[in-house]
């Protein structure tokens, strides 16, 4: 067993392939895990595609959905977006895949430079901790395997749309349901339901939603942040 | 009719979303979202009632709609999240 530290919580992991600690080597810690989490010898061959024989992959993908599952314990979940920070500030693109949360990390990080960095280019996790909502980097980075292992308070969410042109405008309610949804794995456990439940109304309490409509020839980083950054403080 | 044990409604923010819990999850992976009208209907139906409850409870509530497309409307609804009820008549 190793101990990762992720979104401040210091997890066990029974690991059965040595690729699973390779994977977690940043996050590793010399700390008492607060729980510990193992992949299941059934769930390896019957609950990853392709089924079958286990392999470090599955078993990855297995202690991931464990990981996500016991967070909520602790006000923290999981939010398919790309996360960067600017100026110390978070910011979350969320979009399906193949839309361009990768290409706004890209350009976002040139333009700012030294300003920016990727938190988890994928799949992080937010955290309700000291009545703020914090983006948290985790070892399972995605396909471009973007991200380290820092953290940043998120102060708004930008959903993605490619376009002709360029703009940005605030959204709420409904307009920020309908794309929300597809971003969170939502738990099926009744217990689990309602703590989910609890966290998404404080995050959107919290968290101003936008959507941007881009297009990576056309558009500029820093005017659009500039304009977050005045409807972030209104 | 009732709303099949397993099946549960929050609110969140402005929306309504069910999701299957324990055992109903596995028939039922997904989520259903509900606008006002569709979680006042759903929530009648969490303690049970008939049809002709439903169509009246509507008319009582949202003024200036007719029974004929109140029933219409219902119906649609009723078929769209069939497999979440069990009819007992």
């Amino acid at each position: 067993m190793f101990v990762v530290k992720i979104a401040g919580i210091p997890i066990g992991i029974h690991n059965r392939f040595s690729e699973t600690e390779d994977f977690c080597r940043e996050f590793i810690v010399d700390e008492k895990p607060a729980f510990t989490v193992a992949a299941g010898e059934e769930e390896m061959w019957f609950k990853v595609e392709p089924f079958g024989n286990p392999n470090g992959c599955k078993e990855l993908i297995c202690i991931h959905r464990h990981i996500i599952h016991k967070m909520l314990e602790y006000e923290a979940f999981l939010m398919h977006a790309a996360v960067i920070s600017v100026d110390g500030e978070g910011l979350a693109f969320a979009a399906k895949s193949g839309t361009g949360k990768t290409t706004r990390v890209r350009l976002w990080t040139e333009a700012f430079g030294d300003r920016a960095n990727v938190i988890n280019g994928d799949k992080p996790i937010l955290r309700f901790i000291n009545g703020e909502f914090v983006a948290f980097g985790t070892p399972w980075k995605g396909k471009e395997n973007l991200g380290s292992n820092g953290s940043v308070p998120l102060k708004a969410i930008c959903f993605l749309e490619r376009s002709e042109d360029v703009s940005i405008r605030r959204i709420y309610g409904k307009d920020i349901m309908e794309r929300l949804f597809h971003q969170l794995l939502v738990p099926h456990k009744k217990e689990n339901f309602d703590k989910f439940s609890v966290l998404i109304n404080k995050l959107l309490e919290m968290t101003p939603c936008f959507l941007m409509k881009c297009n990576k020839d056309k558009e500029n980083p820093i005017e659009i942040w500039e304009k977050l950054k005045g409807e972030i403080r209104a | 009719m009732k709303i099949r044990e397993g099946y549960i409604l929050r609110q969140l923010a402005e929306e309504y979303m069910v999701v299957a819990v324990g055992k109903a999850a596995k028939d039922f992976n997904g989520m259903i979202r509900l606008n006002e009208t569709g979680a006042f209907i759903w929530k009648k139906l969490e303690t049970g009632c008939t049809e002709e409850e439903l169509v009246r409870n509507i008319l009582e509530r949202y003024d200036g709609i007719d029974v004929k497309s109140a029933q219409k409307d219902l119906r649609n609804f009723l078929d769209l999240v069939g497999f979440a009820i069990d009819k007992l008549e």
